[in-house]
């Protein structure tokens, strides 16, 4: 009889310290970015936006969009929070008369210990 | 989980592994009146155990003070012994003393050491995985050393526990005096003591009885912040309420009374409330005052409480400095706490006072009014936000927000938790 008890000891036992197993893994953090173009003029706007990413080497996107009056645009991207970049947005705003309107903005990403989110808005109006 | 098995571990360790007798006195005394110590202090006196397997025998001597004159020897086990006593012409007289068996003290690692080692340790939260590994070898540890420990304190001290009971007085000559040694009937007829005044705690074959008594109440408390800290270092420039609301506690309770002025016992206590559970187990002692009808316990405990918090509400306010210096006219920091549910354990501190009434039937009824000393914890997620507006154009205006979330930040607070309540008490 007693080898069924010392089995049924260790069974017990190690279920004991098997719930005191860590979860804790390696989880990989990111800098949440988010542009936002809100359009609050009468009209609709038509957008041309160069996109720069100085991040392991430098990439640039170009889009052409238009905002509807009341309505907005999102861009989103991120990064690892142990990395370094660069962000440039240049946003080139013709509203119905024609005029053109240059927007530049620069987001610099470095490696910080605490969780970091970066958000702006950008609002047109008349 | 990890919580609940120290708890478990501890409880179990404290239960079962940590009494020993190491600390008894060496020698026991019975009282005699002063006729009997003058008749005996010229007798040869031996007490034995009386046992046909193995016999030990102790040698006996009569001290004597003013006031108080005492039959004294080193401990033996045995529920009853013989005291031997032999004159110069050979005449004997066998006397029985009763004896009755001690508790152990409960003093060895996981009775005194593992328990705050315990509620310390569990305070690093940091390196918590580390920790958890080692509380828990460190207690299984500690309750195995225990149980050889103790083994070997009762085995090597198994004479310790027995001792005389304070109420057996030998104060008749007739009782001791020696007959002569052909009458054997009477030599080995020795009469078992019968104690005159039997207690609830003392039988009339002098023997040990404890109570024990089974409660269940409710009371309603108060609380008051006496102090409130962040754990770790760290600061807030919000202010964050940390209270534990007023409101209806329950409580459970075994008690043991060895003695008519001594009970102690363990209550569990918890708390009725949603948004904030708290359940603590004290250890509790008490001096207990026998009244004309009924009693009263003044006492006080010590025990192990696990606090949770489920829900509460989230802070934020908005400041135009950081670290005491003035931010640009264009920006604004907002500190936010996001409220998360936690779990903390603490170390509660009481001390009480009831009055105990008896009803029918071996129910009691007792009236309490308990003062705690006990923490209450509160974890948010601490975030800063910059807040900068651009104006770039008089028609475009950009506003932009830099999140920096932090460590979780705890707040601490102690309360002094005062309660009335009423339980009732069955005593078997």
């Amino acid at each position: 009889m007693k080898l069924p008890k010392i089995l049924l000891l260790l069974v017990v036992l190690i279920q004991m310290l098997q719930s005191c197993e860590s979860d804790d893994g390696f989880r990989q953090r990111f800098v949440q970015m988010r542009t936002t173009l809100v359009n609050q003029k009468s009209d609709s706007i038509k957008v041309k936006f160069d996109y720069e990413r100085q991040y392991k080497g430098s990439a640039v996107f170009h889009h052409n969009f238009t905002i509807l009056p009341g309505a907005q645009y999102i861009h989103e991207d991120q990064i690892p929070d142990n990395q370094s970049a660069l962000f440039i947005f240049t946003f080139y705003i013709t509203d119905v008369h024609g005029k053109i309107d240059t927007v530049s903005r620069k987001i610099y990403v470095e490696y910080y210990r605490y969780r970091r989110n970066i958000s702006e808005t950008i609002i047109f109006k008349d | 989980m990890q919580r609940i098995l120290y708890f478990f571990i501890l409880s179990l360790s404290l239960l079962l592994f940590s009494c020993n007798s190491a600390f008894r006195g060496q020698n026991t005394h019975v009282v005699l009146s002063k006729t009997v110590a003058e008749y005996l202090s010229t007798k040869e006196l031996i007490v034995h155990n009386n046992s046909t397997k193995k016999l030990i025998t102790r040698t006996a001597t009569i001290q004597e003070t003013d006031t108080l004159y005492q039959l004294t020897y080193k401990k033996l086990k045995g529920d009853v012994v013989i005291l031997e006593i032999t004159d110069s012409s050979g005449k004997m007289r066998n006397v029985a003393i009763p004896q009755m068996k001690l508790s152990a003290y409960p003093v060895l690692l996981s009775s005194t050491i593992s328990p705050p080692l315990t509620v310390y340790a569990l305070r690093f939260r940091e390196i918590e995985s580390y920790t958890d590994v080692l509380l828990i070898f460190y207690n299984s540890l500690a309750a195995v050393i225990d149980v050889y420990a103790g083994t070997a304190t009762m085995r090597t001290r198994k004479h310790g526990r027995y001792t005389v009971p304070n109420t057996y007085r030998i104060m008749n000559l007739d009782d001791v005096t020696t007959i002569d040694t052909a009458n054997n009937k009477l030599l080995l007829e020795i009469p078992i003591p019968i104690n005159p005044n039997p207690t609830p705690f003392l039988t009339q074959k002098y023997r040990k009885k404890c109570q024990y008594a089974f409660s269940l109440g409710s009371s309603f408390g108060t609380t008051h912040e006496t102090s409130t800290t962040y754990l770790y270092s760290q600061t807030s420039r919000v202010n964050l309420p940390n209270k534990i609301d007023n409101g209806v506690w329950a409580s459970a309770s075994l008690h043991f009374q060895p003695k008519a002025h001594l009970q102690w016992g363990y209550s569990l206590h918890s708390n009725i409330n949603p948004n904030l559970s708290v359940n603590f187990l004290l250890n509790d002692v008490g001096f207990v005052v026998p009244l004309k009808k009924g009693s009263l316990e003044i006492g006080c405990g010590i025990g192990f409480g696990i606090s949770r918090r489920i829900r509460g509400n989230s802070y934020c306010d908005s400041f135009d400095s950081y670290k005491k210096e003035p931010l640009k006219t264009n920006q604004l920091l907002e500190e936010s706490y996001s409220f998360i549910p936690s779990i903390h354990t603490f170390v509660p501190i009481n001390g009480h006072i009831q009055f105990i009434y008896p009803l029918k039937n071996q129910f009691e009824i007792a009236a309490s009014v308990n003062g705690f000393r006990i923490p209450s914890y509160n974890l948010f997620e601490k975030s800063e936000t910059v807040l900068t507006k651009d104006q770039i154009t008089p028609n475009i205006v950009a506003y932009r927000r830099e999140e920096f979330t932090f460590s979780n930040i705890t707040v601490k607070s102690i309360h002094g938790l005062y309660s009335i309540g009423l339980s009732l008490r069955l005593k078997l």
